[in-house]
């Protein structure tokens, strides 16, 4: 009997164990993923949803705020300045997605031939990509000064130009202007990211072309393009909706001007938000603009993985 | 791959002048940091500096009591706490994610991706009121907390797929050992996900030593500012444009990024392209 107690004992307790081992463990589980779903929640899941119920209110920074339905939305899609900003910036995306992709790409095949010093080249071409938006625009900014800026003293010296250019002075050289800086800033990121694509490629795919006599032009066209379409896709979505976002080159290089001709939807957002603290009108342009960028990734994705399919 | 010596001739001479074409912006900037003020704002253009000088340096490091100094720091501290708080985050989610079962974890998983997706940019103004209610505006926590949460998914994502590379038999045979959860994280799983954790830690001291819309939302008071937005308000600031600032602020504040960059670069493509290249 005595034998009998002391077994049952300790099975039970083998079974407490057990039970108490697995309980430990799920509480393990919740415990280590409890700082990321604390910050997850606070700082982002309840801004997400809070930014939706502000942008159904008037919401001044003084005074009291009052619901006030869709009106916030009617306001804006008639509103001009809105428009104004949208079109600026779909047009510096237009502009700058296609600049970025060829320097890209092209830097991408320079690094891929195996010729010496390769690593060298691509760390240089990468660099640009590690400093901040902000001193990128800063630096440019003293490049592009219209009386002692290096670039028009080149340009002088070179006689293609007789009077200095005030690059910042007007849309129709500050954006191009700014498109250049952009493309030395990021051309390093996106090479990486097709550079990657390329050497995933089998070796032999190229070397059954040279056996069939195609030449570095048809190679490129028929074997490295059409096999790089996914990282294409993942490049151009992260690029594409870094560009819809753009602000720091444009506040610190032309502030928007002159007359709000190169302000971008997140500059207008922020003019909203912060300086006339309209909230409830920038929270509706936030959903806005974040509904448009989803679409935007998803349609992107769709078009780059079907014809990625037809090949 | 490339036909002919030829075809490699051109090729090189392409790299080389483009690589100098990249590196001309920073020879210039850095020329132009150690010009005495005098010859900064010349025509033509003084293409060599002559005399060397640092007095812009040793300038700019006293400027006004030594602000940007405080923006340097401020940039530093805001940089080290996203990173500690991003790494002890995401390494304690990411050996969640692999090796434990609780209900609910594919659905959290999946929500903590779908937040890739979502611009913290779009989330400014409700951020805004609740650090506003918490009393963090102008402090380091804002930036650090925000930083934090929106580099944490991607992060965590890393972490997954890195103690996803951890041999099963490795953790069983620890706890057949009577080693806890703490100790196997500690002593079994760390030195294997090392390079991992060195990625993320990488990854956010870049983005939130570059970042600028955020710290200028959030910090208003001028020794609270990070360095992003103080250099920009002191090279262009008020008072008209100063060059020389400008400059030499900019080479300052490229130091450790281009630091970390030169010492671990492998680390450093990894984090920003996912590990998607090879060497």
């Amino acid at each position: 009997m005595n034998v009998s107690i002391s077994q049952h004992m300790r099975s039970s307790a083998i079974v407490f164990h057990v039970i108490l081992r697995r309980a430990c463990q799920r509480l393990a589980g919740y415990i280590f993923i409890l700082p990321a779903v604390v910050l997850e929640g606070l700082f982002f899941g309840y801004p997400l949803l809070r930014t939706l119920y502000i942008s159904l209110h008037d919401w001044p920074v003084l005074g009291t705020k009052h619901y006030i339905g869709l009106e916030n939305y009617d306001y804006i899609l008639s509103n001009e300045q809105f428009w104004e900003a949208m079109r600026f910036t779909g047009l510096y995306t237009v502009v700058v997605t296609p600049a970025i992709f060829i320097v890209a790409f092209g830097l991408a095949v320079l690094v891929n031939q195996g010729l010496p010093g390769t690593t060298f080249f691509r760390s240089v071409y990468f660099v640009p990509v590690v400093i901040s938006f902000v001193s990128s625009s800063l630096i440019w900014l003293w490049i592009y000064h219209d009386l002692y800026g290096i670039l028009n003293y080149i340009l002088r010296e070179l006689h293609l130009i007789t009077e200095p250019i005030v690059w910042m002075g007007e849309r129709k050289t500050s954006l191009p202007a700014i498109v250049i800086m952009i493309v030395w800033k990021t051309a390093g990121f996106n090479m990486v990211i097709l550079l990657a694509g390329m050497q995933s490629i089998p070796e032999q795919v190229y070397e059954s072309a040279a056996l069939d006599g195609a030449n570095f032009v048809q190679r490129m066209r028929h074997i490295t393009l059409p096999l790089l379409r996914p990282s294409f896709a993942l490049a151009m979505v992260v690029s594409v909706a870094g560009s819809v976002l753009a602000f720091d080159q444009f506040k610190v290089m032309t502030r928007g001007g002159p007359a709000n001709t190169t302000r971008t939807i997140m500059m207008y957002i922020y003019d909203t938000s912060f300086a006339y603290f309209r909230l409830g009108e920038g929270a509706a342009m936030a959903i806005l603009l974040m509904v448009m960028l989803i679409a935007l990734s998803v349609v992107q994705l769709r078009v780059l993985q079907r014809q990625a399919v037809e090949y | 791959m490339v036909d002919s010596s030829h075809t490699r001739r051109i090729l090189l001479t392409t790299n080389i002048v483009l690589s100098m074409l990249f590196l001309l912006p920073f020879i210039w900037t850095l020329a132009t940091s150690v010009k005495i003020p005098n010859n900064i704002q010349v025509y033509p253009p003084q293409l060599v500096p002559r005399p060397i000088t640092t007095e812009n340096y040793e300038y700019l490091w006293d400027l006004n009591d030594g602000i940007f100094r405080r923006f340097f720091v401020n940039s530093v501290l805001v940089s080290f706490g996203t990173m500690g708080l991003v790494v002890v985050a995401s390494t304690l989610a990411g050996y969640s994610f692999v090796w434990h079962h609780f209900a609910g974890k594919e659905i959290v998983f999946v929500l903590l991706l779908a937040a890739i997706l979502i611009p913290f940019q779009a989330l400014l103004v409700p951020l805004f009121q609740l650090m506003r209610d918490l009393k963090l505006l102008n402090t380091y926590w804002a930036l650090i907390f925000i930083y934090s949460t929106f580099q944490l998914p991607f992060s965590i994502f890393m972490m997954r797929n890195a103690f996803g590379t951890v041999p099963h038999a490795l953790r069983e045979s620890a706890q057949l050992d009577g080693a806890g959860e703490w100790r196997i994280l500690r002593h079994v799983m760390l030195p294997l996900v090392l390079p991992g954790i060195v990625t993320v830690a990488i990854y956010s001291f870049y983005v939130s030593w570059n970042e600028y819309l955020v710290a200028l939302v959030f910090t208003t008071r001028e020794e609270m500012k990070t360095l992003t937005v103080g250099l920009q308000q002191l090279s262009v600031g008020t008072y008209g444009t100063r060059w020389e600032t400008l400059t030499t602020g900019s080479i300052v504040s490229f130091i450790p990024v281009m630091l970390l960059f030169i010492f671990l670069q492998r680390y450093f493509i990894r984090g920003l392209t996912g590990g998607a290249l090879k060497g």
